[in-house]
């Protein structure tokens, strides 16, 4: 009959289950409220407002009674709007959900307009984005850390199968951030046999690894069509765009002529780049700095891979030194334990399929993918045609600057003794057996009668400069608490054995020279060895190129 | 009156003169007074509490507006050719004996400043400086922990020559104020040049956004010398720190952070990084002519003070710290994390032989 | 009309008491359970002054307001608990005949002492003006420099950012907030909470699931009490001659447009009326309009029909300001002006700052706090675990029972922000559990941290007794746990291999809850107990330079979302 009514009864049920009490006491109070009016109109007349007043009775207006009657009316009006606002309440303030997801909207109440909203969305977006650059660069780090496991995966083989799962892992969070997987990467997926093999070649990471895999692919058909690297009008294009200071040792990179089944790489819409000291670590981030350490002036670097063959390439870096010595001690710091000597430039090796040299203040790293006869082979052409372009750019300026009195290293480094170990000698610059005033120094490690150390010699523009840096060492080594103890030698000018924590140091002064022997485990050889050598040495060595000085100071 | 009124009621009505008071009704005139002042003053009470009504509570969280401290550098004024460093050795054996401390260091400074073009390229006419010297301890000047007095009169007097309006000499120090100005002799030297000496007060702080590695937000700073400065010279002794391994240039900001500085020690190199990116001065002079070459910060002993007969002057304060930590303080440059990190940000360049100018008088 | 204001007597006294008993995490739901706090217009006008704004609800204050200078007093009698609560204590402590009833009720001029009070607390709240009007000068003039809008209205503008500018700056440190230790509604609360209802639940059993302490409770306990009594020999005590709320209504009823008034001819000089006054306000003779609560009552005892509750009757027949003196209003201003800076001097606020001042989340910086909390204790109440405590002189004299985590007594409860809900002043910000969590979007900001956890390895059980323990670290609520362990093997006193945890603190996940003291077995000396360090409400009271500001922090990011 009269629905609304019986579905507002129905409701009223409802709550009433829901909460009796609440309900009870509004749908009370809302019975109060309405009748308020009728009981006042009714009272009204029956004459209950008019009071006794001392002695006197009043009878209210009709000011008075509505007044009364309102002030009654708030009463359970007050009570009521408590209650219903009491059943509106901010679940939040209980309890917490963790599987909410919030929005950048839900930021809250401090976002007044449309413009706002969009300010924080775009803040937002532009945290992600530094998010997934973080994520990007810990995925490329860990590439690289990866490579370490790989080593050490060779002489563990129960390591293999686990790191396997890791690189499985990986996978997906690769895919998520879009980035490459490094490319010796896949021969991990291989059996350990393999593994091992492919172990031995030198591992970079792809620099550009984060380029999307679209723009990875590094052949264009176009690329791939020409026949054996670029023309020479080409070349002479490309060599025209790079800065003046670079155009030298761009020029030595042989992009023309190549060996057949070869192709040069492309590098966004050339073939080669080059770097100087300042932006070096756009191309081999990480390990700039160390090249900066021995004064890189510059670097030039292409690619090649065999023709219809992505997935192997030959990297060819050339940096330029600022002089002759860097680039032995660059070389020299890079070279490991065993390796293969090359004929190739003044002194070369090659390593697990890579070849590495240096002619001049060039210092040349061919690095392939893949250790074989094939690859071998172009690398030692390269090589070759890269030694003899730096052959001739060093000879050119080693006749402008060339003095006399001047000596290559490897001057210097004949002056050394032969004995066992001598095939082996270092140049070190700066820091040597930790003194931090002992720098460019030239050394070798022996070994005699089952006492190994090693010996060194550093030439000094003069004697008297000599002469000062031997006090030192003296004064550093007191200081230091070793024990000192004075030498004759009638072929030197002074000598002095100082040993400290079991090992023995011998150092000895002979005109420009300071000389000696480091770190022998027995005293008796290493003073013999030491008076013999200094007995060998010339009255004046050659000093060093003059330009080291400088070049040294600017990174102390 | 139409109820029967007792005897006490007629008398009272006698009294009124037969006119009840209280019967009087209010006048227009004194409605619109009463109901207008109660009015007034409740919507006053309203329009003020709506003016500052604050539902969420946020004024209370509310950080003050970010404020940042100015330019100071003069660096592009200059022509690209000029040095940003310039070292000048004092050759003990031209020294005139008697020469004072202070003579001498105006001697440097004024070589050093001429080798960059002149002092009248850094201080102009009018300009308010702020020269900024290190006297975190109370500590005999003789002992190289803080800035030497005369190297600070000379900058002191040096600007007020080239015409600076005024000349301030403010720092933060660790230890009392007062007393490391007296002991320090740079307060009395300061104010002999005629410099004006600002000790920190409390109010004297604000609130400086950084944005950095280590105040990625704010800090309190002693911000009021340098509030309307024109030029900024920080006046800085070459010292040992025991833990960011050298205290030069850059460190000698470390003297405008508010408390809890301490704590900037979890992340020394960070905030000396910071410092570069904040603090963009117009002139560093390192004075190298005392050198503390161990037990830093705060030294205390001869034994630990070498003589270095050097002034390093330079508009790049990363190159001189670099040049100094390295030729003076005789440490290993890689070893002070604090400027390979402001070289990598950018904040300046690492010393190169092309930019130093090396003179010796 | 007397009846009407029994019925709302009993609805307000009954509101209070049943939203004192919902403030309860089982029943609190909805219910505005603040709303007599939000409703005093003392505490809306001096958190004003302190702070420069209106939190949230003290807008009902601004109401009150305007009921009170329209009607007068009307709170006093109708709506104040408080007052309603002293109304019935003076009713069932009467047992004076009808002269004694009049004599009492006669004014006495102590009655002004609550003047006094109100404005040594209001120029304490207020006591920034002084350093702000030496500093305006400059400011105006910085103001005036920086200015370059139109001529016409310049010297206006710098004088209004100028002075704006100065106020902004000195309202940091340069005033206090005291009025809650005698606001009528923050007292009953606050002795409520700390002292009657702990005794109620002792006889009953029904208000809380385990009995609580409170710290001096009984000092609460024993001035509340005494305020109650003091009414069985001066009826009202504490309305008349102390309560500032009073004070500050009795200013405003000076504009209120309605009042009672005599007629001078009917009334027989009988002094009925005054057997039942309640604010002592004089109606036998001229009416003194800020004394009258509105009780009606006089209306109702006079037997001549003398007195009406009239709109705008005559001027000359109302006593329009309260008797106060200038010499004792200077007096009080001084007492205020001079009080407030020596007892924040006085240590325990700044530099000294005390390590067992660890305030509960969601608190704003301690110098804001001050300013803001009204020592209710209407968290205390609220508070499932009893950790929130009065604060004795722990954070300074004008710290006094403000709230204060004592982890001895409960802990933070990590999912639960039911403080910051209730806190009417804002002195614990609203927050949502997403902002005390640092999840959401609060991520970047981190955590609410209270303060650090600290290890006093002699006492700790695997650290020095070579016994298994590692309670702490069970119960860290953190994710990951800000207390970790690392295992060590040690040989016990007779030689045999041991295997331990031994547990530590990470302090950048620390919140500072408290939970580890709480549930150490070492109860009456925590092994692990938490310090006010570390706190990150404030900057200058932070730990690990990691943690101490973010950039996400200067966004105006609101908790509620």
């Amino acid at each position: 009959m009269n629905d609304p009514t019986s579905g507002f009864f129905r409701q009223l049920q409802e709550r009433y289950q829901e909460n009796p009490l609440v309900t009870l006491a509004v749908s009370a109070a809302l019975v109060a409220f309405a009748s308020t009016p009728i009981a006042f109109a009714i009272l009204g007349r029956m004459d209950w407002f008019a009071p006794r007043r001392g002695r006197t009775s009043v009878k209210p207006t009709f000011l008075q009674i509505v007044t009364a009657m309102l002030l009654v009316m708030s009463i359970p009006a007050i009570f009521t709007a408590i209650v219903i606002k009491a059943s509106y309440f901010d679940e939040d303030r209980y309890e917490f959900d963790p599987n909410r997801t919030w929005t950048v909207l839900s930021q809250g109440r401090g976002l007044a307009d449309v413009q706002a909203a969009d300010k924080a969305v775009a803040e937002e977006m532009k945290r992600l984005a530094e998010e997934r650059k973080n994520i990007l660069d810990g995925v490329k780090k860990l590439d690289e850390s990866l490579l370490a496991l790989r080593v050490a995966a060779v002489t563990a083989p129960q390591t293999i199968a686990p790191l396997k799962d890791v690189l499985e892992r990986v996978g997906p969070l690769r895919k998520a951030v879009g980035i490459d997987a490094p490319q010796q990467l896949e021969d991990l997926k291989a059996p350990p046999a393999e593994i091992s093999a492919s172990l031995s070649q030198p591992v970079y990471v792809v620099a550009n690894a984060n380029v999307p895999p679209a723009a990875g692919v590094p052949t264009s058909p176009a690329a791939a069509a020409a026949p054996a690297g670029l023309t020479a009008a080409q070349r002479d294009a490309e060599i025209g765009t790079v800065p003046e200071p670079q155009k030298a040792i761009a020029g030595m990179l042989p992009l023309t002529d190549l060996p057949a089944g070869w192709t040069i790489g492309k590098l966004g819409d050339k073939h080669l780049e080059t770097f100087n000291a300042e932006n070096l670590f756009e191309k081999i981030d990480g390990r700039a700095e160390s090249f900066i350490q021995y004064d890189v002036r510059g670097m030039a670097y292409t690619y090649f891979h065999p023709v219809g063959d992505d997935s192997n390439e030959l990297q060819l870096y050339i940096f330029e030194m600022a002089n002759d010595l860097k680039a032995l001690g660059k070389y020299g710091s890079e070279k490991p334990e065993e390796t293969k000597p090359v004929q190739v430039g003044t002194e070369g090796y090659s390593a697990s399929g890579s070849l590495l040299f240096r002619t001049g203040k060039y210092y040349t790293q061919i690095v392939s993918t893949k250790d074989d006869p094939k690859f071998n082979e172009f690398a030692l052409a390269i090589a070759k045609r890269v030694a003899a372009a730096q052959g001739a750019g060093s000879a050119s300026e080693g006749t402008k600057e060339g003095g006399e009195s001047m000596a290559g290293p490897d001057a210097i480094f004949a002056m050394l003794p032969q004995g066992q170990g001598k095939a082996n000698p270092k140049y070190v610059a700066q820091d040597v057996f930790g003194y931090a005033f002992l720098s460019d120094v030239f050394m070798a490690d022996y070994e005699a009668g089952g006492s190994t150390w090693q010996g060194f010699l550093r030439p000094y523009a003069s004697p008297e400069e000599a002469k000062a840096m031997y006090d030192k060492y003296l004064e550093t080594v007191k200081a230091d608490g070793a024990e000192v103890k004075p030498e004759t030698s009638k072929d030197c000018d002074a000598m002095v054995v100082s040993s400290n924590i079991g090992l023995v140091d011998v150092v000895f002064l002979k005109g420009n020279t300071l000389g000696g022997v480091n770190g022998a485990t027995q005293a008796k050889p290493a003073l013999e060895f030491a008076k013999a050598f200094a007995t060998a040495l010339p009255p004046k060595t050659p000093a060093l190129p003059p330009m080291e000085k400088s070049a040294e100071g600017g990174h102390e | 009156m139409s109820e029967k009124l007792t005897a006490k009621q007629i008398s009272n009505l006698q009294k009124f003169g037969g006119v009840n008071p209280a019967d009087e009704t209010f006048s227009r005139r004194d409605f619109a007074k009463r109901v207008g002042a109660t009015g007034a003053v409740l919507t006053g009470a309203v329009a003020t509490g709506v003016a500052i009504t604050d539902p969420w509570g946020m004024q209370g969280v509310k950080p003050p507006p970010p404020v940042k401290l100015g330019n100071y550098s003069v660096r592009d004024e200059l022509p690209a050719s000029a040095p940003s460093v310039v070292v000048v050795h004092s050759n003990p054996e031209s020294q005139p004996p008697s020469e004072s401390g202070e003579n001498q260091a105006q001697r440097m400074i004024e070589a050093a400043l001429k080798a960059m073009g002149g002092i009248d390229k850094f201080i102009k006419r009018g300009d308010i400086v702020v020269v900024k010297p290190n006297v975190a301890f109370d500590k005999n000047p003789d002992l190289a922990a803080t800035s030497q007095p005369d190297s600070v009169a000379a900058v002191v007097k040096m600007c007020l020559a080239a015409g600076a309006r005024e000349v301030r000499v403010c720092d933060n120090p660790i230890n009392n104020p007062e007393s490391c100005f007296f002991k320090t002799k740079v307060g009395d030297a300061a104010l002999r040049a005629g410099a004006k000496l600002i000790l920190p007060q409390e109010s004297y702080f604000e609130d400086l956004y950084i944005g950095g590695e280590t105040i990625t937000n704010t800090w309190r700073m002693f911000y009021k010398p340098f509030k309307d400065a024109t030029k900024v010279i920080g006046v800085s002794p070459v010292k040992d720190h025991n833990l960011c391994k050298a205290t030069v240039t850059m460190k000698n900001w470390y003297g405008l952070l508010g408390n809890p500085r301490n704590q900037f020690h979890q992340n020394i190199h960070g905030i000396i990084t910071d410092f570069g990116l904040m603090m963009k001065p117009t002139l560093v002079i390192a004075d190298g002519r005392k050198l503390l070459m161990r037990n830093g910060p705060t030294g205390g002993s001869l034994n630990d003070v070498k003589r270095g007969d050097t002034m390093v002057v330079g508009t790049d304060q990363v190159a001189v710290d670099s040049w100094c930590v390295s030729k003076l303080l005789e440490k290993q440059r890689h070893e002070i994390v604090y400027l390979d990190k402001s070289i990598a940000k950018g904040y300046g360049a690492d010393w190169r032989p092309q930019w130093t100018n090396e003179i010796t008088v | 009309m007397v009846q009407i204001r029994r019925a709302y007597e009993v609805l307000f006294l009954g509101l209070f008491l049943f939203f004192l008993l919902v403030t309860d995490l089982r029943y609190l739901k909805g219910w505005p359970v603040s709303i007599f706090l939000e409703a005093t217009p003392l505490v809306a006008v001096s958190t004003a002054l302190t702070t420069h704004t209106i939190y949230r609800n003290l807008w009902w204050g601004v109401f009150i307001l305007g009921v009170t200078m329209m009607f007068g007093r009307v709170w006093c009698n109708w709506m104040c608990p408080f007052g309603i609560l002293h109304h019935f204590f003076g009713y069932i402590g009467n047992r004076k005949n009808t002269k004694q009833l009049i004599e009492v009720n006669r004014y006495r001029w102590w009655y002004s002492i609550k003047y006094y009070i109100l404005i040594a607390m209001l120029v304490m709240a207020g006591a920034w003006i002084i350093p702000t009007l030496i500093a305006t000068p400059g400011e105006v003039v910085t103001a005036w420099n920086t200015d370059d809008g139109s001529v016409a209205t310049r010297p206006v503008r710098a004088l209004a950012n100028g002075f704006a500018a100065a106020a902004e700056r000195y309202k940091e440190g340069g005033s206090n907030l005291q009025i809650g230790l005698l606001d009528p509604i923050a007292l009953t609360v606050r002795s409520m909470t700390t002292s009657v209802l702990p005794v109620a639940h002792v006889a009953t059993e029904s208000i809380y699931t385990e009995p609580r302490e409170y710290w001096y409770a009984w000092v609460v306990g024993l001035i509340f009490a005494g305020f109650l009594v003091a009414n069985w020999w001066i009826p009202r005590f504490f309305c008349r001659a102390v309560c500032p709320l009073g004070a500050l209504l009795g200013l405003l009823s000076r504009f209120s447009l309605w009042r009672i008034d005599r007629d001078p001819v009917r009334c027989t000089d009988c002094d009925l009326c005054l057997k039942n006054c309640e604010g002592a306000s004089d109606p036998h003779k001229d009416l003194r309009k800020s004394e009258c609560f509105v009780c009606l009552n006089c209306i109702e005892d006079c037997p001549h029909d003398a007195l009406t509750y009239r709109f705008l009757p005559r001027k000359a027949s109302e006593i329009t300001w309260p008797a106060v003196g200038r010499r004792q209003v200077l007096l009080a201003g001084i007492f205020g002006s001079l009080f407030f800076p020596m007892a924040k001097l006085s240590g325990g606020v700044k530099k000294n700052f005390s390590r067992y001042v660890i305030r509960p989340p969601g608190s704003v910086a301690e110098d804001e706090f001050l300013r803001r909390c009204i020592k209710c204790d209407q968290c205390i109440r609220v508070c499932p675990t009893n950790v929130l405590q009065p604060a004795l002189f722990e954070a300074g004299v004008l710290g006094l029972w403000t709230p204060i985590m004592i982890s001895k007594m409960g802990w933070c409860e990590l999912n639960c922000t039911l403080c910051s809900q209730v806190c009417p002043t804002g002195a614990i910000r609203e927050i949502s559990i997403a902002e005390k969590l640092g999840t959401g979007p609060f991520e970047s900001k981190g955590p609410i941290k209270t303060g650090t956890a600290f290890y006093n390895r002699g006492r700790c059980l695997p650290w020095s007794m070579d016994v298994d323990c590692v309670v702490c670290e069970e119960v860290c609520p953190t994710s990951p746990k800000a207390i970790f362990t690392r295992n060590i093997e040690i040989t016990d006193r007779w030689g045999k291999t041991l295997h331990l945890k031994r547990p530590y603190i990470d302090p950048e996940k620390c919140i500072g809850c408290g939970i580890c003291e709480h549930e150490c077995p070492v109860k009456d000396d925590p092994a692990v107990y938490v310090t006010a360090i570390g706190e990150t409400r404030d900057k200058s009271r932070s730990l690990l330079l990691s943690l101490v500001d973010d950039p996400a922090g200067s966004q105006d990011l609101v908790s509620i979302g």
